[in-house]
């Protein structure tokens, strides 16, 4: 007996396992709801968290610090960062087609069933055999593909590119369909802020009193930037109570929208900025009505940048080892997400930064074993604090060196006499220093400028309309953050015209951080890393430039230095310094770090929005569109319409049996097909039959009123563009038909000869393609037809309505236009109705004997007549190569007259179109075959012409084809070889006129 | 209109609530296109104000008056429109207001050529936002406003009605219909979105 199966995935089967208790999650405080707990996975293991944690804060409160491996050294990795810049912990989510990976662990909220899993590792996280590039990185360093991979070359297809293949890239990107849905938004703004930290919150707020139209895009899920993440008063309360007053007052203002969850990650021309919304990514499935992520098109008068600062790692040996996080981030878990990363804990920095970090890491109850401050002289009350928790104090002091395997197990510190000693440590806080967030700043070709004093690049020349403040402006005081917003904000809304005030700076933190710029510990043992994510080490900035690269743009390229998805967020300061130690020079004079679009990944998807799949282009049905649909139509794309291609019939099984049915239903009989997508134009005015003149290559100024002429239009350049008919209405106004093709692209070039050519004329073109339903009725019996579907009266006789004339007839008692026009040779009409009655005419039309024909039986039968189409007005042929060179007016002037006279395009041994039938009578031609004299070499220089169209002619009986042939007019009778190396036809035709069927025109006219 | 089948009446997406996008399909409405003549705008108002009661306005706006109304589109061209007119008639716009323009101006029959939905409710302008890039905001398209533009791909025309509610009708060309359809319910589904049988 079969057991069924168990529909659980793995990761179903671990939610159903009790969770372990959180060992690392603080008995109190933080921003997260104790109230509810939330399960999720960690490559199949069952772990829970609280509301409000991040992937990354849940994992630390369960002790878990090994996430990923790396890039190139499968090195364990874990959290760095609390926030978007994360280069190591990067995760997949989800399974299925909603598989996502690379995900920053640190940006993931948490969820009920999240099911993560860790990237880049095999067989497992703990036991990854591709560690073993570990082993070779001697020889793995930078340039090491550019350098091995290039001898034997012809092994380069066949083996290296698919090994290096298999071996690169990070993450496996899901196979099926996303099937979720995003969407494009429009919004206009007086003022953008962009980061909702205390500066953007101020700038916001000013803005937003002043009555300005005020957008504020926060990339988290709350509002307040830092101030959730330290332990800080702002206006006497905790810095999160403060948030929440100031975000319900903004809550409160109609014209300011707050957008969390946001992501500003372009500055585009004219104040557009690219954001993306993720709006249920923190959702396990977003909600039916809801879109995945939501692309922003954000035009702004006045853009506030306050993104705040990404604080620097410093670049030691070991300094990736799991456990090893900055001082930042560890506060951030601490008191945001109260969770202890570690119960024994070393501090390096090289300021008073990472004093805080030593006050918040003692007030969790966390073992503070040393303190190693890069600064020999250390404040009173630093040294204090470190000698109340009994911490080791190193002064002048370096971290040297990290051990332990999975996670960091014990530092080196080496002091400023060269002394070093070992530690016990399970974390290791570290901080450079803080990197102003100037990212958008650049985005139009701004460049920045280096600040020696706080050894950071600031914003230099901003984008038109953008002002910065707070951290990203390089203010690093609460105090001093809070006032630059208020100001900012205040100024941007006063050069929207608003009176703007700037609110009242709440009282906040406002001692300067004293500090030492520190970027690099050079005697350090074991791996150094500048760009975590791309394992670029110290030792590979130092190599490319032995190797003779001195620009910071060939350092990043040579070392992929910065080229990851974090963009070298962690990374590019740090590389520029150690660039610049090496070289002898200043870090201005090494070079500057500029950024460009996006700030933070975005997926194709959410830029596409919901134009994909069938979405991907609007398309557009005929007024009997669903007529066809209910009489067996198969439909054609022809550009953004579809046409009925034919209408099969009980019994056919292959639609060339359907097209010989219909052919001869139209040669025989009648027919009916709709042609509304042909491209209509109404030419009304005193000054329209002159603009004719000008854009057709034939005269239109002598067409008389009640009769149809053929035009050909010409490009400036000479070449045809377009064809088609005119029908003079009344003395000023024309009915014009295009190409389905061409219709918007003839319009545009009317609008444009009238608007700047011959403004003097008084004329309009509108465009009627969509006011009429016109239809072909076509063959013998089409004048029978015609008679059955107007309303009765008209004297419908040859005498009466020749062909090339129209009158106008009622359908219904509704007005309605009947040419006699002929595209198949046959006695034919068009009747244009209004829309709504589209349909009406195809029911009645089929009532009184006319068969339904479509686009493909309408291609056999201008084929048959030698009409030019899409094959022959293809861009490349002269109204001479195309037979119609006679209609080129020689009386007056018109667009491409003159060029069309250079020699080249008047050369007679250009090729023109002829007619071809096989020799043999049965082999198929195919439109893009070559024609050869018999005999030649089929090579380039013989080349003689192509088959433009073919088709099998029902009519006749075998295949036929029309084709540009070099001197085809003269060359009737003789034979060519077919030749189409692609698809493997080769045949001989006989060179005949291009039309098959009733050269005389004699059904035409009947 | 068998252009907008997508449109059936009734709710379309977030089901629960009030809906926040009233969609009606505009169908019983009569369309011409109006050109000026050289040098006859003041004839053409004084006629157009005796054909249909509001004169042509000169920027992107839409004057309205009773059933009938003129939208701006482009330098010297107007869409005139009429609602109520049945048969036939419907289908004689243009020649009836050819009769009172007289040489003033080019009339053009476009009865059918537009399909037309009009937008109300709380989240109207929400919708719309995603598909037009256009500013709706009360005070940059006020009532009365209109603005030519394009959205998913297509050329589009939009007008806000002359009334203190935001009402706005955005028409395309006929044969782009479902195609509009489909936008406008993609866009108002997060409101929860209620489609009224065609007017």
């Amino acid at each position: 007996m079969n057991a069924p199966l168990d529909p659980r995935t793995p990761a179903d089967l671990a939610l159903s396992r009790p969770a372990p208790a959180q060992p690392c999650r603080l008995p109190a405080g933080g921003l997260v709801d104790r109230g509810r707990g939330l399960s999720f996975t960690f490559d199949g293991r069952r772990l829970s968290g609280l509301a409000g944690d991040t992937l990354a804060s849940a994992l630390l409160a369960n002790g878990i610090h090994l996430v990923g491996r790396s890039f190139k050294y499968h090195r364990p990795r874990g959290i760095l960062s609390a926030g978007t810049e994360e280069p190591n912990a990067l995760v997949e989510l989800r399974s299925g087609a909603r598989r996502e990976p690379n995900t920053r662990a640190t940006m993931a909220e948490l969820f009920e069933g999240l099911e993560a899993r860790s990237q880049n590792r095999w067989p497992s996280l703990g036991l990854d055999l591709g560690a073993v590039n570990g082993v070779f990185a001697p020889i793995l360093a930078a340039g090491f593909y550019y350098k091995t991979f290039m001898w034997p070359p012809s092994f380069w297809e066949k083996l290296y590119e698919p090994l290096i293949r298999r071996a690169a890239g990070l993450g496996r990107a899901p196979e099926g369909a996303d099937p979720d849905h995003y969407e494009r938004m429009h919004a206009f703004c007086d003022v953008l802020v962009v980061g909702g930290g205390p500066a953007g919150l101020m700038a916001a707020l000013a803005a937003g009193r002043a009555g300005a139209r005020v957008i504020l895009a926060e990339e988290d899920r709350e509002l307040g930037g830092r101030l959730l993440a330290e332990a800080e008063e702002v206006d006497g309360m905790p810095g999160p109570a403060w948030v929440q007053s100031v975000e319900a007052e903004l809550a409160a203002m109609p014209r300011v929208r707050l957008l969390r969850r946001t992501s500003a990650f372009a500055v585009l021309d004219h104040g557009v900025v690219g954001a993306v919304e993720r709006v249920a990514d923190h959702l396990p499935v977003p909600p039916a009505h809801l879109p995945r992520q939501r692309y922003w098109k954000i035009v702004a008068r006045r853009i506030v940048l306050a993104a705040g600062a990404i604080e620097r790692p410093v670049v030691f040996g070991g300094n990736d080892r799991p456990g090893v996080m900055l001082g930042g981030a560890v506060r951030a878990y601490l008191n945001r997400y109260a969770v202890r990363p570690g119960q024994s804990a070393v501090v390096f920095t090289a300021g008073d930064d990472g004093w805080r970090t030593v006050a918040d890491l003692a007030r969790a109850g966390a073992s503070v074993e040393a303190v190693v401050d890069a600064r020999s002289e250390i404040p009173a009350q630093q040294a204090r604090l470190a000698a109340r928790l009994g911490a080791r104090l190193v002064a002048g002091g370096r971290i040297t060196g990290t051990a332990g395997w999975h996670r960091i197990a014990a530092v080196e510190i080496g002091d400023d006499r060269g002394c070093t000693e070992g530690r016990g440590a399970d974390l290791l806080a570290m901080g450079g220093g803080w990197t102003p967030a100037i990212h958008l700043s650049c985005h139009r070709g701004g460049k920045p400028r280096w600040d020696d004093a706080l050894a950071a690049f600031l914003p230099g020349t901003t984008p038109p309309g953008m002002s910065v403040a707070g951290a990203a402006a390089g203010r690093f005081t609460t105090a001093a953050v809070l006032a630059d917003g208020a100001r900012e904000g205040a100024a941007a809304a006063r050069d929207c015209g608003f009176a703007a005030t700037e609110p009242q700076v709440p009282r906040a933190e406002d001692t300067p951080d004293a500090r030492v710029a520190l970027f690099h510990v050079p005697a350090s043992r074991g791996k150094a890393f500048v760009d975590f994510q791309h394992d670029v080490t110290a030792k590979d900035v130092a190599l490319a430039h032995r190797e003779g690269f001195r620009s910071v743009e060939h350092v990043k390229r040579y070392t992929t230095l910065g080229m990851a998805t974090d963009q070298g967020k962690t990374a590019n300061v740090t590389g520029l310094a150690i660039l610049a130690e090496i070289a002898g020079r200043s870090i201005p004079g090494t070079g500057t770090t500029v950024f460009r679009p996006p700030w933070t990944p975005v997926a194709i998807g959410t830029i596409a929005g919901h134009h994909r799949g069938k979405a991907f282009r609007p398309t557009r049905r005929t007024p009997t569109h669903a007529w066809a649909a209910a009489n067996g139509a198969t439909f054609v794309e022809v550009g953004p319409w579809l046409r009925a291609q034919w209408y099969a019939r009980p019994g056919e099984t292959e639609w060339q049996q359907s097209v010989a049915r219909e052919v001869a239903a139209v040669r025989n009989a009648a027919g009916i097909c709709d042609v509304s997508t042909l491209g209509k134009i109404e030419v009304t005015g005193p000054g329209a039959a002159a603009l004719l003149d000008l854009v057709y290559a034939n005269t239109i100024s002598t067409l008389a009123v009640g009769r149809v002429r053929y035009g050909v239009m010409l490009r400036e350049d000479g070449f045809v563009m377009d064809d088609g008919t005119v029908a003079r209405i009344a003395e000023d106004r024309f009915f014009v038909t295009t190409t389905t093709a061409n219709a918007g692209k003839v319009l545009q070039h009317m609008e444009f000869c009238h608007q700047v050519l011959r403004p003097d004329l008084d004329v309009s073109m509108i465009s009627v393609t969509d006011a009429w339903a016109q239809v072909s009725i076509a063959g013998p019996r089409a004048r029978e037809v015609v008679a059955g579907l107007v309303d009765p009266g008209p004297d419908l006789s040859n005498a009466a309505l020749p062909h090339m004339a129209w009158r106008a007839v009622g359908v219904d008692g509704v007005p309605a236009r009947l040419y006699r026009l002929s595209f198949s040779g046959e006695l034919a009409y068009e009747l244009g109705v209004p829309p709504d009655l589209g349909e009406a005419v195809m029911r009645r039309a089929v009532e009184l004997g006319a068969t339904p024909y479509g686009t493909e039986a309408l291609a056999v039968l201008r084929i048959e007549k030698g009409h030019p189409a899409g094959g022959e007005l293809n861009g490349q042929t002269t109204a001479r190569d195309l037979g119609l060179g006679r209609m080129v007016s020689t009386k007056k002037d018109c667009i491409g007259r003159r060029l069309a006279e250079r020699p080249a395009l008047t050369d007679p041994a250009r090729p023109v179109l002829v007619g071809l039938k096989p020799v043999d009578a049965r082999t198929p031609l195919r439109a893009g075959a070559h024609l050869f004299m018999p005999g030649a070499e089929p090579v380039t220089a013989n080349d003689q012409g192509y088959v433009t169209s073919a088709c099998v002619s029902p009519t006749l009986g075998h295949p036929i084809a029309l084709g540009l042939l070099s001197r085809g007019a003269e060359r009737v009778g003789e034979r060519v070889r077919v030749l189409d190396p692609v698809r493997g036809g080769d045949t001989e035709a006989e060179v005949c006129a291009p039309c098959f069927v009733d050269p005389e025109g004699v059904r035409t006219r009947g | 209109m068998a252009d907008l089948a997508l449109l059936r009446p009734g709710r379309h997406g977030r089901a629960d609530g009030a809906p926040g996008v009233v969609v009606t399909p505009i169908t019983d409405i009569a369309l011409a296109a109006i050109s000026v003549r050289a040098g006859t705008e003041p004839v053409l108002a004084e006629r157009m104000m005796a054909a249909i009661g509001v004169a042509p306005p000169a920027r992107p706006a839409c004057a309205m008056s009773g059933s009938a109304g003129l939208v701006w589109s482009g330098p010297g061209q107007w869409l005139a429109l009429r609602r109520g007119l049945a048969g036939a008639a419907r289908h004689c716009f243009a020649q009836d207001l050819a009769g009172v323009l007289g040489s003033a101006a080019s009339v053009t029959e476009m009865t059918g050529s537009r399909s037309i939905l009009r937008l109300s409710g709380p989240y109207a302008r929400d919708a719309l936002a995603k598909i037009v890039p256009v500013d709706l905001d009360e005070a940059a398209f006020p009532a009365g406003a209109a603005a030519l533009t394009n959205g998913g791909y297509m050329p589009l025309q939009i007008w806000r009605l002359p009334a203190d509610e935001p009402v706005f009708e955005l028409a395309c060309y006929r044969s782009y219909g479902d195609s509009l359809a489909d936008a406008v319910l993609q866009a108002a589904r997060e409101h929860g979105c209620e489609v009224l049988s065609a007017a």
